[in-house]
């Protein structure tokens, strides 16, 4: 049966969001001129229908006061030397736009310049080891809650380093995410290195931060120049790999 | 006077300078640097419109992105390809001239008050914007594409709200599919819908807004781009393939020009800069130093709803709402004090606004607090007096330096406009010579209609008007930005030697010679 209350689609875990910003967002739209739509504006309307018969009283006057000075057309009376200017000053923007929409070129990567990207999403071993329930647990747990393993969700925090040519790349931890540390811990770091043979090691504790390195990776690697090397974790297997 | 004062001083300078050789070639009211706005709506427009077009012959695949993107420019260059130069160049522009729009209004100090809500609504423009060209170089899915995607997705990375780092997405070949190109297409659909809306809400406060530039400057801008298209058409870089770093990148700068920042800053400096820029201007309005003086008021028992303060108002901050006083008249006028700029050119459309009458009586029916109609006669009469050629030039406070002309004495309002027709009456009556009205330049009045509306009056096209026995020949305006000394100083002394030559004709008609 669809539970309201708990589980993973509850109620109150869209109601909640929704209660709080709902009336926020309503409240944003309609006073920025959603509220124009529904009501009108009877001193905006009005403003128009004065302009308008204002507008007719000019040029009733206008009509009959022959001799009056009239506003100017520049564009009627220009010569055409001041087209060929408004030409130069189209030519000038036009000019500017063209250049910087292109140049000057940036040069993002050096010739002979490679990049390695070490990339990682890896849950941590759980902080607290899984228990088998006894048979009273089990019992007194609903018929759909009763796992033989009881576990805790915490999960460890992974520490991992990065060598090149015994020199360090990276060195860092990285916290599970989620409010309750049960989800995977990311790295994401990207670094430009010269093309060539380097020796690359990586190391990783998922677990008991107080042990040894849980999985390490050392090759020698010829990397390409512009080469986009990855350092990553493949889930499956459980080990390192550069691609 | 500060750095900062100093820096702005220089920019506005800048675009006065500009202005004055741009209404050369232009005229006042095609000047393209008095309608940054409207160029930069109509860009949008441009924009939007190729955009279409240019959809029309988009694939929305990984590979189907690219080649659709080289047929446009190299097979169907004649159309689609000039189609996709457009959209690109009037993008560029719309930023080119935004950007401008923004340094003018600030160099102008046209932010605060009234104005606080299209600056503030502005910044928000200015993300959408960038949100919206942005996602659509993704789409052309070239090395550009590549760089940009990667650095944007890295950017969001750092505030931790995804669950995995998004820039993972962009890792190797064959991490994207179609899926991601259809999600592509969707956000540059509704983020330029976005911006539409966040530009409505931008002059939704503005009276009478502007979005459209004159029609000879909307041809003439296409007919520019256009040009620029078939000179210059846009192309794109390599196909993108993740397993290859781009090396040289041709930057489109309007856009990207925050990208290298963040390959040699970092996203968290990035951000702060994104961030802490954007809410610093949008606090600007409210930074000292403050120049607000108090609203309009409205007496009542001199107002008799005549509506006059109400259609002249250029910032719709008056209102017309059922008598409350029991005179018996039908309306009378509410200022809206958020919306009021204190330009006082109410105050010039009052017909209870006169100064003939005896001080205690110089009391009308809309008035500035700072400068009432009394002070407004005190100057006047102090002007006369030290007036030893006998002319008076009404100035006003952000245009033509007035002061300071031999032989003429200047009466300075915040807009000209604030002065009524029956003070040039009461000048010339009183024994003024001549009165030059001298204003901002057509079309480039701080407050939208000052110089249009003094105009009008002046020549009867607009209430309240000079009477017929003000001798027009002792009138004169002047329209001029304010590094137009010379052009004042030439004016005001051609001005003498007509009012020299008056007076002799008239001393001899008066001697019977003639």
């Amino acid at each position: 049966m669809f539970d309201f209350f708990t589980g993973d689609n509850a109620v109150w875990f869209y109601a909640v969001p929704f209660a709080i910003f709902a009336p926020i967002y309503f409240s944003f739209v309609w006073h920025i001129g959603v509220k124009n739509l529904f009501y009108k504006d009877t001193a905006k309307i009005e403003r128009k229908r004065l302009q308008s018969e204002h507008q007719e009283r000019i040029n009733k006057r206008r009509e009959s006061k022959a001799g009056t000075r009239q506003r100017e057309d520049h564009a009627a009376t220009r010569p055409s030397k001041y087209w060929l200017a408004q030409g130069v000053a189209y030519g000038l923007f036009m000019t500017v736009v063209s250049v910087f929409a292109t140049s000057p070129s940036y040069t993002y990567l050096g010739a002979g310049e490679a990049q390695i990207k070490l990339n990682l999403s890896h849950p941590g071993q759980r902080v607290e080891a899984c228990v088998q329930r006894s048979k009273s647990e089990l019992a007194e747990l609903a018929p759909n809650m009763r796992s033989q393993m009881k576990c805790s969700r915490e999960r460890a925090e992974i520490k991992l380093e990065l060598d090149m040519d015994g020199q360090v790349l990276f060195r860092g931890t990285a916290v599970p995410a989620g409010f309750r540390r049960d989800g995977s811990s990311s790295f994401y770091e990207k670094f430009f290195i010269s093309a060539g043979e380097h020796q690359i090691t990586v190391r990783m504790n998922d677990g008991d931060p107080s042990k040894p390195f849980t999985h390490v990776l050392s090759q020698t690697v010829n990397v390409k120049p512009t080469q986009n090397l990855i350092v990553g974790f493949n889930e499956n297997e459980h080990k390192f790999y550069f691609k | 006077m500060n750095v900062l004062t100093s820096i702005r001083i220089f920019i506005q300078n800048f675009f006065l300078r500009a202005d004055k050789e741009y209404d050369r070639a232009f005229g006042p009211e095609w000047n393209p640097m008095r309608q940054l706005g409207t160029v930069a709506f109509y860009l949008y427009f441009v924009a939007a419109i190729t955009g279409i077009i240019v959809y029309v012959f988009f694939e929305t695949s990984v590979n189907g992105a690219y080649e659709s993107v080289e047929y446009m420019t190299n097979e169907q260059w004649w159309f689609a390809g000039i189609m996709r130069s457009l959209h690109r160049y009037s993008s560029d522009g719309m930023v080119l001239t935004m950007s401008l729009h923004l340094i003018r209004e600030w160099s102008f100090d046209r932010y605060r008050g009234v104005r606080w809500y299209a600056w503030f609504t502005g910044v928000m423009v200015i993300w959408l914007l960038y949100v919206s060209g942005l996602s659509g170089y993704w789409l052309v899915w070239d090395q550009l594409a590549q760089y940009v995607a990667i650095g944007s997705m890295e950017w969001l990375d750092l505030l931790g709200i995804f669950g995995e780092p998004v820039a993972t997405n962009f890792l190797a070949e064959g991490s994207l599919n179609d899926r991601f190109f259809t999600l592509l297409v969707f956000v540059h659909i509704f983020g330029p819908l976005f911006l539409l809306f966040m530009m409505w809400i931008h002059v939704i406060r503005v009276s009478q807004p502007r979005i459209n530039p004159p029609r000879g400057l909307a041809i003439g801008t296409l007919v520019a781009l256009t040009v620029l298209s078939l000179v210059n058409p846009a192309v794109s870089h390599l196909k993108a393939n993740l397993d290859v770093i781009p090396t040289e990148l041709e930057l489109d700068w309007y856009y990207m020009a925050f990208y290298p920042l963040f390959d040699a800053w970092g996203p968290g400096v990035m951000w702060a800069v994104a961030i802490g820029g954007s809410l610093f201007v949008m606090a600007m309005p409210w930074l000292p130093p403050m120049r607000q003086h108090e609203p309009a008021v409205v007496t009542l028992d001199k107002c008799n709803g005549c509506k006059r303060c109400y259609e002249d108002c250029p910032y719709g901050a008056i209102e017309m709402v059922p008598r409350s006083d029991g005179l018996p008249y039908e309306q009378e006028a509410v200022v809206d004090a958020a919306l009021c700029t204190r330009c006082g050119i109410c105050v010039g459309a009052c017909p209870t606004s006169t100064p003939f009458r005896a001080e205690d009586e110089l009391i009308t029916g809309i008035d500035l607090v700072h400068l009432p109609l009394k002070g407004m006669r005190k100057m006047v009469d102090q002007a006369m007096q030290n007036a030893t050629d006998g002319i008076v030039i009404v100035g006003c406070d952000h245009g033509q330096k007035v002061d300071n002309i031999a032989g003429a004495a200047a009466v300075k309002l915040p807009c000209v406009a604030h002065m009524p027709p029956s003070f040039i009456d009461y000048m010339i009556s009183q024994g003024a010579k001549g009165v030059l009205v001298a204003g901002c330049p057509e079309c480039g009045c701080r407050f939208r209609y000052g110089v249009q509306w003094m105009q009008d009056r002046l020549e009867g096209r607009r209430d309240p008007y000079l009477r017929k026995r003000v001798p027009r020949e002792r009138i004169r305006t002047l329209w001029a930005s304010p590094l137009d000394e010379q052009l004042l100083n030439d004016t005001v002394k051609t001005f003498k030697d007509e009012l020299a030559v008056l007076s002799d004709h008239v001393s001899e008609t008066e001697n019977g010679d003639v």
